[in-house]
């Protein structure tokens, strides 16, 4: 087999663009397992629901979905508030309730269990509201194709969700390392009771952290919503993937998850191309395995924010 | 406590007496009431929901229909609905279920290959009519079962007939493909690749995705670097509308191929534009101007205010099968039903239909090419010449060099 070198950096751009979407869904994932110890699988389900959004608020305002899934993200968000406020809350009150002081609760099978429930719910619910027939999200970005020299050529939607991504990247790793709320964030994932106890309300930052994550997971359901299509189960088969990038970055480590996506985007698109792309599933879960063998905590280690 | 041990005795004997009488009630069948009853299998839920749903409305239409005529041999027809997901577990507790808790005396479905494939054993054993409208995995009707009549295509006869008119009319020198990586896409890849080998064609690549993928690039990436003449292709239509989208985004405009699973308006939308130029096979046109399919079109269009997919033709022509089987027999009997559907003929939504020896339905597809007719993307029949509604048009004119 001969491998042309634009065939090359044809696969290394696309494998690129690919994880930088890889790490926007994981570090959502990552953060809510990093602060409230939760795994979420309904993590799927906040991307699912941020790409319908984006498709009624342009059947219902017009516009660009691109300009309009931050707008869905926040949406999404609020609904990631209410569920913390509504559903959470009170499971973690009674956990605290028979434990005493502050801790991870949310570890707890019951919240697990909850977060699956929710998964199934919320596919179901979509299909009632929008239906099981797949929709595309018209924008005309996913039309105008950037031809580069060498026979290059990718859509402007794809460049933009790629850039979208990046920045968001940036923002939240600046968020976090930067401000007061970052840094109560960050003590929180640390100790709960420590936080609690020099005054940061981690109800609060739950509530932040539920907000993070579930927009962001919204937001990459939103920008790439018009480049693939959007269907109720599209969420479940993100999430497997969205897994694979939080483990192999680290439980918890949002640097690590974005690197973590990066890494399996690529691996993805090489491990396609040399080995056939039969195997280009396997190879996801062969790094998350060799890095669980041999550095359990993660490329980066788990935790660190 | 010597009475409530008598009083026990008592209870665990009446339970015994009424669940074997419910057993024999249920076993003998409803022969003497009024209503039979059908069982359909279907994704009304998850992944391939949208294809459950044509299912699902065509056999209610179906079975309205029947009743709406007086039923058969006098009997209501009452159709059970179970959802199965497509998982062949649910699938075969929901067929246990139709089979011992509601006694239908056929069941109609699956989608997937696998499920049918999964829960036929028991219902041959139970003694019960198979209807597969929309499977298509060749094994279905190779296993000799007396009872499974097929009324569409299967994977063999589709996936030669389609390699058969490339061959003939496009006249590659290459061909690459490119499928899903499960029992249908690896079948449908050897069928077609087969074929085509043994005319002389050259394959260049050979390319999988695994189920649930949205993104594509990496194969066809290697697919535009082989540069083969045609890409056949077997995907869903969701898949399909992802992989032509993705393959005009890196700029491969080549001749696509596919197989019947893309006919659907839904398809054409969710494609848009990228679909055009695509040739595919198709079991079912609802622009087709013979008298069965005309009318099924219209009935199905009031009833639902949108057109059949090709599913829900395929459905249609089950009950259809089921219906003139049991009228020509003239009995329930199951053996002497099964046997009167082997000698039938008759005209369903999808052509003339009889069946084979192994309950194989022998329809002819079609081949049609997604053209602008009007400003709008439509299915224009290529192939055979008695339906042909016009002339095949080269990527090159479509989209310029």
């Amino acid at each position: 087999m001969v491998i042309q070198p634009m065939e090359l950096l044809e696969q290394i751009l696309f494998g690129l663009m690919i994880g930088g979407i890889y790490g926007v869904i994981g570090v959502g994932l990552t953060m809510i397992f990093g602060v409230m110890r939760l795994s979420n699988f309904a993590h799927g389900e906040f991307y699912m629901l941020g790409a319908y959004f984006t498709y009624t608020f342009v059947t219902l305002i017009g516009g660009d979905p691109f300009i309009l899934a931050p707008l869905a993200a926040i949406a999404v968000g609020a609904v990631g508030i209410a569920i913390n406020k509504l559903l959470f809350k009170s499971l973690y009150e009674e956990l605290k309730e028979a434990k005493g002081a502050a801790a991870f609760y949310f570890q707890d099978l019951k919240f697990i269990m909850l977060t699956i429930g929710l998964s199934i719910l919320f596919v179901d619910l979509a299909l009632v509201l929008w239906g099981p027939i797949p929709i595309s999200i018209p924008s005309p970005l996913t039309k105008h194709i950037i031809k580069l020299p060498g026979g290059l050529s990718f859509s402007l939607a794809r460049l933009i969700a790629f850039v979208v991504a990046i920045a968001t990247l940036v923002g939240l790793y600046a968020f976090l390392k930067f401000t007061k709320t970052g840094r109560a964030i960050r003590a929180t994932a640390q100790n709960p009771s420590a936080a609690m106890l020099v005054g940061v309300n981690i109800y609060r930052i739950y509530d932040i952290t539920m907000f993070l994550s579930t927009g962001l997971a919204a937001l990459a359901g939103g920008i790439l919503g018009p480049i693939y299509n959007v269907y109720p189960t599209m969420g479940l088969d993100v999430v497997a993937k969205a897994f694979v990038v939080v483990i192999t970055g680290g439980m918890g480590n949002v640097i690590g998850s974005i690197l973590a996506g990066f890494l399996i985007g690529l691996a993805e698109s090489l491990g396609g191309l040399f080995l056939g792309t039969e195997y280009k599933q396997v190879v996801a879960f062969v790094i998350m395995i060799i890095v669980l063998w041999v550095r359990p905590e993660g490329i980066l280690g788990g935790g660190r924010k | 406590m010597a009475l409530s041990k008598n009083v026990l005795v008592i209870v665990v004997v009446a339970l015994i007496v009424i669940v074997a009488a419910a057993f024999y009630l249920t076993q003998t069948g409803p022969t003497a009431g009024g209503t039979v009853k059908v069982g359909l299998i279907a994704p009304l839920t998850g992944g391939l929901a949208e294809h459950g749903l044509d299912m699902k409305q065509a056999a209610i239409l179906a079975v309205d229909e029947i009743n709406k005529q007086g039923g058969i041999l006098g009997k209501k027809v009452e159709l059970v609905i179970e959802d199965t997901e497509c998982n062949p577990t649910k699938a075969t507790a929901a067929v246990q279920r139709l089979l011992t808790q509601e006694n239908v005396y056929a069941v109609f479905g699956e989608y997937c290959s696998t499920v049918t494939l999964a829960v036929q054993p028991s219902i041959m054993e139970a003694k019960k009519l198979l209807f597969v409208p929309v499977s298509v995995a060749t094994k279905i009707t190779e296993q000799g079962y007396k009872y499974t009549f097929r009324t569409c295509a299967n994977q063999w006869m589709q996936t030669t007939q389609n390699a058969d008119w490339v061959v003939e009319h496009l006249k590659p020198k290459t061909a690459a493909m490119l499928g899903v990586n499960d029992d249908y896409g690896r079948e449908g890849l050897k069928i077609w690749g087969d074929r085509a080998k043994s005319k002389g064609v050259k394959i260049v690549a050979e390319e999988y995705f695994d189920k649930g993928s949205t993104d594509f690039t990496s194969q066809l990436s290697k697919i535009k670097a082989a540069n083969p003449d045609v890409i056949f292709v077997v995907a869903n239509i969701r898949d399909a509308a992802n992989i032509l989208r993705q393959a005009h985004e890196i700029g491969l405009y080549k001749q696509f191929v596919m197989l019947g699973g893309v006919t659907s308006d839904e398809f054409l939308q969710l494609a848009d534009d990228d679909a055009l130029g695509l040739v595919h096979v198709s079991y079912f046109e609802p622009t087709s101007k013979r008298p069965a399919a005309a009318e099924f079109v219209k009935k199905f269009r009031e009833r639902w205010g949108r057109n059949p997919a090709m599913y829900a033709a395929g459905v249609w022509d089950a009950f259809l099968a089921f219906k003139l089987g049991v009228e020509k027999a003239g009995t329930w009997d199951v053996d002497k039903v099964a046997d009167a559907i082997r000698s039938l003929k008759f005209e369903g939504a999808q052509g003339t239909i009889y069946f084979d020896e192994k309950g194989q339905a022998q329809t002819k597809v079609l081949l049609v090419q997604v053209q602008k007719v009007g400003g709008k993307l439509k299915r224009v029949i290529l192939y055979p010449p008695s339906d042909k509604q016009g002339e095949y048009i080269p990527p090159e004119k479509l989209y310029g060099g």
